[in-house]
């Protein structure tokens, strides 16, 4: 199972904290009333079925939708709904469902993108910084980021959140359609992120190995948390029962 | 027809293409960044000329004349971002553009009452219509300049694009407004940037033409931003190299006709114009370089 | 008598000739307002008044219905004006102003009635040609194109000497359009307009509006419909600026271009562009302002001003009035209604006449379709090979998919796994690379959509694409093979007759997913595609849409391909499921034998340590 994190003081407030968050697309109701909060440092997934609303709930917390009711509270205060770019300034980065990395620009314009937020100044260092933790990105600085493959692009979209230096991650299905070498190297990657201090959410469809990783899980289910509780604990649930449910003629 | 007919003639098409391309860059840019085609983008142009035309009656030299109408078309094109298209983000591109045309009629009618109806006569340099020899053939210093200001604006705005922080957001809002957004970069800043930047090269373009018209009146703008319209259609709505392809094509095509339809019909070159790009897009609908994009159900 | 009025034309012409009728009593009143106290002026006004109307509502039959905003209208208007000139200026001053026409045009002249009928065909005709290229372009292109329509025309009027005079103008024009021919002029024209949007091919065409996509899915062939209107509205438009000439008597082609335009715009986007009456009022709202705008201009109070010459003070308010409508009332001051939808109790009588509704049947029993041709016994439909890539993204890399007459197959797979795209391919709107699609002896590789819906192959969308605000009953009967009849069946079988004469986007959630899948279920498909129908439902709606799809597999014959995220539902309701990932099948089997796949499990779960393949067996194994 994966390490816990002991710091020596644990933070009893949660740095990240989600509470009642409702939200609607049009007449469709997304995510209904979730309750979620994170640790300084901590590591926690969030597990469930396609259409759950699990990308909605990483997607209102970076500000990218306008929850219906509910807030989304980072060290107490709440987050700008609706205005992703503050979101990202004051700390909460996001790694987005299918890298989203800009294709037509290059990787070095893709990575210096992500330091928007920072000052100018900074921008060089940081550079240096990110092209010493992933040497084939240095490799491929001035490629077009859209001939990078799969893996490739998952770690420039995680490098990218990165030159933010942000204190919270969101990471979105980073797994998604990478072959399982690969997704090996990101999982040990998020997991240095989380010992260097970063807090994380990460959302996956690869249950087993993000509750590998995890310290704490919640289960989506059309838009409610159906479960919750240690990484340890949701490991040995039937979660093939919750996801495919009863086979068998009606 | 010989040599240097031809290869005054090629300058010429050059030189009124460039001027074109440089319009179409500046309608793109607001295009690709917001997918708003700014219908009052001509009337830049004509207040451009209305600066110039003020400028030299208070006796200012043509240089000075002309950064004062750039500037001007700078500072008016977000003001248009302000007025107009701000109260009204997020109205479909219908409305947008319908919006924009209202603006334009009111711009219109303004110039016609607080100035005059009439056209305005702005003198420019002896310069421009002096002749020089290259070789076998003879240039119009006119055209030089011309070609040699808008290649020079066309470079600028490149360098800004591909080096500065500002180009790059701009760059990323055009491909991805929404995760541009999430890594941080600011619409409130990237959007009336990119008016700016269109406008000043409404700017140059609309410099560019006077100098080649001499003279000003309410209807100036439209021409010249119709054509920037047709060539972005015709290169491919998106496209920023099809927009200058598009500027380039038509300016060729009508200079060609220009010079080689009989005299009876040279009237009807724009139409004629217009009917061969409304040709080219029934065979190829999405414009020269425009591409396909995955539907979305 | 009353019964066989009910019985000689369906709903909505009846309810198109009320509203018209009503329109018309409008107009009268007004045209009585302004011409009976005896006033030249105001006489002038009304005829002005009536003119703007019948030029405004040719242009929303085009604009209002198909939702394209066209620039190039009064270049029909001016080809108009122009015929009507060189047919019935009196022979001695059309020598003296157009020395140089040709014969047939020197010689002929023709009364009021037979000129506008020439302007109108003329124009028609000239619609038909211009039409046919512009509804090929893609809509952003048409608005470009319409605007290069009015240059191209204008310039021609301007320089075409011979035919014209050229910017000197024409007169002498007679005054044939007086106020009882201006008045009736305008209720014919309303009526036109009405009668052809509660038409078949106005309905298609205001389909396609809402959403185009959806409505080339439901067989509507969408530039033909567009082609029909721009004709129609370029004929009338035609007809009307031969009105108009017949009333200014003097004109050059100044008035052919942006201030005009600019005018009728205005009209529709002040009143309603979407609405007959919307037009109706626009004209009205914008005659007075320019009416009331010129005598203050001028100070004095003159007779017939022309309302093309727009200048100053009038435009400026126009210009203003515009752009405060797009911010505030985007939909215009009328909106959608017409001019029944304003009185109440005239809507409520056609609700009642309409005959009592089918009592709200509990649960879904949906109709058999008579009169289909018996299925044949192999597979319907059969994907062969099918890849398709965009841009560098390889989304379906060789896809084999098959379904039988009655069998229900379910598709999952990861996010990103192609099957959104395998749909869109099968559907007929993305056109694979590589692979073939056969619908029972049909190759539909190619689509296009209209046709693959029509051959028989209709679907639902992951984000409901209904026509939002067609009314439910004309939401189906706006899909191609939708017959009356069954309209009102479906609506009584899936619990939605209440809402029959509601819009569209008015119903909950679970209303809009049940009647896309009766659009779809009208055409009588052989085979429906279903996209996510159940996403966004609980789980007692979702098992009524469980029984609603099984019963009509099996009452039906008709083949379900359902792609869904609720693995319950679909592991219970389909009899094979196919899984996708990273665009290749990756299990196709029974329930049973899918989940208990380990690899299945493992794309869905991933493999690690805890529970895995163990669980799934012991599933299996039938707890």
């Amino acid at each position: 199972m994966a390490g816990h994190v002991t710091t020596g003081s644990a933070d009893a407030r949660p740095t990240l904290e989600v509470s009642g968050l409702t939200v609607r697309y049009g007449v469709v109701t997304a995510l209904a009333g979730v309750d979620l909060h994170v640790l300084r440092g901590e590591i926690v997934v969030v597990l469930g079925p396609n259409g759950a609303g699990k990308s909605t709930l990483l997607r209102t917390i970076a500000g990218v939708h306008r929850p219906a009711a509910g807030v989304v509270r980072l060290d107490g205060q709440p987050l700008p709904a609706g205005a992703p770019e503050r979101v990202t300034r004051l700390g909460v980065s996001m790694v987005p469902e299918g890298r989203r990395i800009f294709g037509g620009l290059t990787v070095e314009e893709n990575l210096r993108l992500g330091a928007t937020p920072r000052p100018v100044a900074s921008e060089a260092a940081s550079l240096t910084a990110i092209f010493g933790r992933f040497p084939i990105l240095a490799e491929r600085r001035r490629q077009m980021a859209g001939t990078l493959s799969g893996g490739e692009q998952q770690q420039l979209a995680i490098a990218r959140a990165l030159m933010a230096a942000p204190r919270v991650i969101l990471y979105d299905e980073p797994s998604l359609g990478l072959a399982p070498r690969i997704v090996d190297q990101i999982f040990e990657l998020i997991g240095e992120l989380r010992d260097e201090g970063v807090t994380t959410i990460l959302v996956e469809q690869n249950a087993h190995r993000a509750l590998d990783l995890g310290d704490r899980g919640y289960v989506l289910s059309a838009g409610r948390v159906i479960a919750r509780g240690p990484a340890s604990e949701l490991g040995s649930m039937d979660l093939s029962r919750l996801y495919f449910g009863d086979v068998g003629a009606a | 027809m010989s040599f240097d007919a031809f290869a005054q003639q090629l300058i010429n098409a050059l030189s009124l293409g460039s001027i074109y391309a440089v319009l179409a860059l500046g309608l793109a840019m607001v295009y690709s960044t917001l997918g708003i085609l700014n219908f009052a983008y001509g009337e830049l142009i004509t207040i451009v000329g209305y600066t110039m035309f003020f400028a030299s009656e208070a006796g200012m030299p043509f240089i000075l004349m002309a950064a004062l109408g750039i500037v001007v078309a700078g500072a008016a094109s977000v003001a248009m971002q302000a007025v107009i298209f701000r109260p009204l983000r997020g109205a479909n591109f219908v409305t947008l553009l319908f919006a924009s045309f209202a603006l334009s009629q009111v711009l219109q009618g303004l110039f016609r009452q607080a100035i005059s109806p009439r056209s305005k006569g702005i003198p420019t340099p002896d310069l421009f219509s002096d002749f020089i020899q290259i070789g076998a053939v003879r240039v119009g210093v006119l055209a030089l300049i011309t070609l040699a200001v808008a290649l020079s604006t066309m470079a600028v705005l490149l360098l800004f694009m591909r080096r500065s922080r500002a180009g790059l957001q701009m760059r990323a809002a055009a491909q991805d407004l929404t995760t541009a957004r999430i890594l941080g970069v600011r619409t409130d800043r990237v959007i009336p940037l990119a008016f700016l930047v269109s406008g000043l090269m409404a700017g140059v373009g609309g410099v560019l033409w006077i100098a080649r018209t001499t003279s000003v009146n309410p209807g100036t703008g439209f021409t010249p931003i119709l054509v920037a319209f047709v060539a972005i259609v015709l290169g491919g709505l998106g496209s920023i190299p099809g927009a200058v392809i598009g500027a380039f094509a038509f300016g060729a095509l009508e200079i060609m006709l220009q010079a080689y339809l009989p005299g009876a019909i040279v009237p009807f070159q724009f139409a004629i114009a217009l009917v061969a790009v409304a040709v080219v897009l029934v065979v190829r609908p999405q414009g020269l370089l425009g591409h396909e994009v995955e539907v979305k159900v | 008598m009353t019964r066989l009025w009910r019985l000689s034309l369906d709903a909505s012409s009846r309810s198109a000739l009320v509203g018209a009728g009503l329109t018309a009593l409008l107009l009268v009143a007004l045209s009585a307002l302004l011409v009976l106290p005896g006033d030249r002026g105001l006489s002038g006004t009304a005829v002005v008044l009536l003119v703007s109307i019948t030029l405004v509502t040719s242009l929303q039959v085009f604009i209002g219905n198909s939702g394209i905003l066209s620039f190039g209208h009064v270049a029909f208007m001016g080809v108009g004006a122009y015929v009507t000139a060189l047919l019935t200026i009196p022979l001695a001053i059309r020598q003296t102003q157009l020395p140089d026409l040709p014969p047939i045009l020197a010689g002929i002249e023709l009364g009021g009635l037979s000129a506008v009928l020439v302007a109108g065909t003329v124009c028609a005709v000239l619609g038909v040609i211009v039409g046919a290229t512009l509804v090929r372009m893609p809509v952003n292109a048409v608005v470009m194109a319409t605007l290069a329509l009015l240059i191209v025309v204008f310039t021609v009027l301007l320089n075409w000497q011979s035919l014209t005079r050229g910017g000197q103008g024409v007169f002498g024009i007679p005054r044939l359009t007086t106020p009882p021919v201006a008045l009736g002029a305008a209720i014919l024209f309303v009526v036109v307009a009405r009668l052809f949007k509660s038409s078949g091919v106005g309905l298609r065409l205001r389909a396609s509006r809402e959403d185009e996509l959806a409505a080339r899915a439901a067989g509507i062939d969408v530039p033909r419909v567009r082609l029909v209107s721009f004709t129609l509205s370029a004929g009338m438009m035609g007809a009307a600026g031969s009105l108009w000439a017949l009333n200014v008597l003097a004109f050059d082609p100044d008035q052919f271009s942006f201030a005009m335009t600019f005018a009728l715009l205005a009209m529709l986007v002040v009143g309603g562009k979407e609405s007959v009456l919307g037009g109706v009022v626009g004209a009205v709202i914008v005659v007075v302002i320019t009416e009331l705008l010129s005598r203050v201009e001028q100070g004095v109070t003159i007779g017939t001003f022309e309302l093309p010459r727009i200048t100053g003070t009038v435009q400026f308010a126009l210009a203003a009035l515009i752009i405060a409508s797009l911010i505030w009332r985007p939909d215009g001051l009328v909106g959608r209604r017409e001019a029944e939808d304003l009185v109440p109790w005239i809507r409520k009588w056609f609700v009642r006449s309409r005959g009592p509704g089918v009592g709200s049947v509990p649960g879904p029993a949906p109709v058999p379709a008579p009169g289909r041709a018996p299925l044949p016994d192999g597979p319907l439909l059969t994907g062969t090979g099918i890849a398709k890539a965009f841009g560098g993204i390889r989304a379906l890399a060789g896809v084999d998919v098959e379904v039988r007459p009655g069998e229900i197959l379910g598709i999952i797979g990861p996010n990103g796994s192609g099957k959104s795209t395998l749909l869109n391919v099968l559907s007929g709107i993305t056109t694979p690379d590589a692979g073939r699609v056969i619908l029972g002896d049909e190759d539909i590789t190619a689509g296009p959509s209209h046709r693959t819906a029509r051959l028989g192959l209709t679907r639902t969308f992951q984000n409901i694409r209904l026509f939002d605000h067609l009314t439910v009953r004309e939401n189906i009967a706006a899909a191609h093979g939708a017959r009356l009849e069954d309209v009102d069946r479906l609506l009584g079988a899936f619990d939605l007759t209440a809402h029959a004469d509601s819009a569209a986007d008015t119903l909950s959630y679970g209303q809009q997913r049940r009647l896309e899948i009766l659009r779809a279920l009208a055409m009588r498909p052989s085979v429906m595609l279903l996209d996510e129908p159940a996403a966004g439902m609980n789980e007692v709606e979702s098992d009524v849409l469980m029984e609603s799809i099984r019963a009509i597999a099996r009452d039906d014959g008709c083949a379900v391909i359902i792609v869904d995220h609720d693995l319950r539902l679909i592991t219970r309701l389909c009899d094979r499921i196919q899984v996708l990932e990273t665009g290749q099948t990756l299990a196709v089997g029974t329930p049973a034998a899918v989940v208990a796949d380990p690899a299945v499990v493992a794309a869905y779960l991933g493999t690690g340590h805890g529970s895995g393949p163990t669980t799934s067996t012991a599933m299996a194994a039938g707890e």
